[in-house]
């Protein structure tokens, strides 16, 4: 029997939603809600009274103090966190407001509510949750919003966030929706996934204003405007005496630029500089690799960024456009589930080797790339573009914690734990990332992704162009057909017939890397007996250049001999 | 093909230099602006026009090479954007507005 004045009963109305299952178990365990449930029923006497804080609910020798918020309440038992007897309380306070509740309805008429329902939620300020949570959890949270991941939202009694990637939720009450919220994690304050979930609130029924970001380049430092004129000296002094009679000087002062560059923080520059040393150097070595026209319009590309640069050095919203980072910085996200799509051997102008992984995030939704790279530029690395050593390089097993190899990321499907994701949906090969392989790629997990429907139509053009992640498609292949090789261009073209019976222009230049492929390639035309499978690409000068293969084997990376 | 012409001639030039065009360059940079001009590509033909007598301020020492190189350049700004230079407005960004 519970024993409560009418006065007191009007206060204890407060902690009846509260005593939602949903909501215990979120602030408790199972376990525990359904110990207090059995314990509540076998109750004989209790006492509520309010107090200044809020209830003082008390039987036998317990006395429990429930407040407002009642993560915060607090019990006379030994018990330092929340117990089964705060649980016990809090049903037995919403059973006496609900028998009063009951008896009131005959004599007159509810009162109004004070606050629409989940108030505090629609009117949240971002300013006021970043200010209470701290910078830097609320921008790791926002970010993760941005990602598309996001937490599931149940409305009920209470407002219920489940958020999938943490596993774990919180309950939202009607009124006083953000203080009151109670997380399973148990921090009381304002903590990431209290965040995450009233962001979600506010994704959802687009309330989600997000502030301008701050302009990385607000204004050009006195040493970046000294480089970038010293820069431009040096291109000029080359157009001046011309490309044919540029030496090791001018290759190591390009080297130098770069490094300033870099230093500085401007991707961009950095990388064209380098590039312009590789070309010199393939100049000065009568390289094949050597091509005037290319050459000519990076020094002039360059030139223009740069006195557009120095016309204007305080306008932010120029040099956002015109300069960039060397790298985007990297995010944690707690778990995501990814499906490896094959890999491929890749070199760059500017003296780089490596092979790219290219996986799939279902959370995020978007293709994701995982690289290992090394500079062919040393002496004792000059020999690492051999395809032989990329697939040693592939087969090794050091990558993140579990030290496994590019080989298996390629191949299979896995769980990926605080694995760090850039801009450029990057995989940064930190060792504090943890991969749970779970199976081998195979076509039916290819259902779940959405790719973009692949366009023969060129791109519009931009010069001043910045870096953005590739398009990767995703088809579904009847056969490949016109195997021709272009001995002029050098390079395989062919025509994929899609499922759809869709004819799409494909090729691939040849390259050194790229010979192992071309055989693959025209073998697979040859072939007279067709099964299903599926090309992993992506576009190149409005064809597709195929990465992998998938068919009822898994993975099939035919860059590479095994 | 005149796009390809043009970039031919800025890529020649700069690979032998401003202090060292010949002057079958320098006729081949006016025969290309008269084809220009006869094919209505004002624009194109009026920076020619310029980087013939920026050439010749540059030889008697009375402009700067930088003045040169952002003549020549802008050329090169040009022919990358032949398609759309002829409706401004078809650029996508501000930053190539601006720099036109």
């Amino acid at each position: 029997m519970i024993q409560i004045n009418q006065q007191d009963s009007q206060v204890a109305k407060a902690w009846v939603p509260f005593a939602e299952e949903s909501f215990l178990v979120t602030l408790a365990n199972k376990g525990l809600y359904k110990r207090a449930q059995k314990d509540f029923a076998a109750l004989e006497n209790c006492t509520i009274e309010s107090i200044s804080e809020g209830l003082k609910v008390s039987w036998d020798d317990i006395v429990v103090q429930l407040r407002q918020n009642v993560a915060e309440s607090q019990c006379s038992c030994p018990s330092k966190t929340i117990c089964k007897h705060i649980l016990m309380a809090v049903l037995a306070t919403a059973q006496a407001a609900d028998k009063n509740a009951i008896q009131e309805e005959e004599h007159q008429p509810q009162p109004e509510q004070v606050q629409e329902d989940y108030q505090q939620l629609k009117e949240a300020q971002l300013s006021e949750l970043k200010k209470k949570a701290g910078k830097r959890l609320f921008e790791d949270s926002l970010r993760l919003i941005q990602q598309g991941i996001t937490a599931q939202l149940t409305e009920g009694e209470m407002l219920t966030a489940t958020i999938e990637t943490e596993q774990t939720s919180v309950c939202f009450p009607k009124q006083n929706s953000i203080q009151n919220a109670v997380c399973k994690c148990g921090a009381t304050g304002l903590c990431r996934h209290k965040l995450i979930g009233i962001l979600s609130y506010l994704k959802q029924h687009q309330l989600l204003l997000i502030p301008d970001e701050e302009q990385v380049f607000a204004g050009l430092s006195e040493s970046l405007i000294e480089l970038i004129k010293l820069a431009d000296l040096f291109l000029v002094s080359v157009m001046e005496k011309g490309i044919s009679r540029c030496g090791e000087n001018d290759i190591e002062m390009a080297i130098q630029l770069s490094l300033k560059f870099e230093a500085e923080g401007i991707g961009n520059l950095s990388h064209m500089m380098r590039t312009f040393s590789t070309d010199i150097e393939h100049l000065n070595a009568k390289h094949v690799a050597f091509h005037p026209m290319e050459t000519f319009a990076l020094i002039s590309r360059m030139h223009n960024t740069l006195s557009l640069v120095l016309k204007n050095t305080h306008n932010a919203e120029m040099l956002s456009m015109l300069l960039e980072n060397s790298r985007s910085d990297y995010q944690s996200i707690p778990q995501v589930q990814m499906i490896g799509l094959g890999a491929y051997p890749w070199q760059t102008r500017s003296g780089y080797v490596g092979v790219t992984a290219i996986c799939y995030c279902q959370e995020k939704e978007q293709f994701c790339t995982y690289s290992m790279s090394m500079a062919d530029y040393y002496e004792n690395t000059q020999n690492k573009l051999e395809l032989r050593q990329l697939e040693t390089k592939m087969k090794q097993p050091i990558h993140w914690a579990e030290d496994i190899s590019l080989l298996v990321i390629a191949k299979n499907c896995f769980c990926l734990k605080n694995g760090k994701f850039n801009a450029q949906n990057r995989i940064s090969s930190s060792k504090q990332t943890s991969c749970l392989v779970q199976k081998q790629t195979m076509i039916e997990d290819l259902q779940q992704i959405t790719s973009a429907t692949f366009s023969a139509q060129a791109e519009e053009y931009s010069y001043f162009v910045n870096r953005k992640p590739e398009e990767v498609y995703i088809l579904p292949v009847e056969q490949i057909t016109d195997v021709v090789f272009d001995n002029v261009l050098q390079e395989l073209t062919f025509e994929v017939v899609t499922q759809q019976q869709e004819r799409l222009p494909a090729s691939i230049p040849h390259q050194k890397h790229t010979e192992q492929a071309i055989v693959f390639l025209e073998r697979l035309s040859k072939k007279s007996k067709k099964t299903p499978f599926w090309f992993v690409a992506r576009k190149r000068n409005q064809t597709l250049l195929p990465i992998s293969l998938i068919d009822n084997t898994g993975v099939v990376n035919f860059y590479f001999h095994s | 093909m005149v796009n390809q012409e043009l970039e031919q001639l800025l890529s020649d030039i700069c690979f032998s230099g401003f202090r060292n065009l010949s002057a079958a360059i320098l006729q081949k940079i006016k025969r290309l602006q008269l084809q220009l001009e006869r094919l209505g590509m004002v624009q194109g033909a009026e920076q020619l026009k310029q980087l013939i007598e920026q050439i010749g301020c540059y030889r008697r020492t009375e402009i700067s090479a930088v003045e040169l190189a952002d003549c020549f350049c802008l050329l090169e700004f040009y022919q990358k954007n032949m398609d759309g230079f002829l409706k401004i407005d078809c650029f996508t960004s501000p930053v190539e507005k601006k720099f036109l």
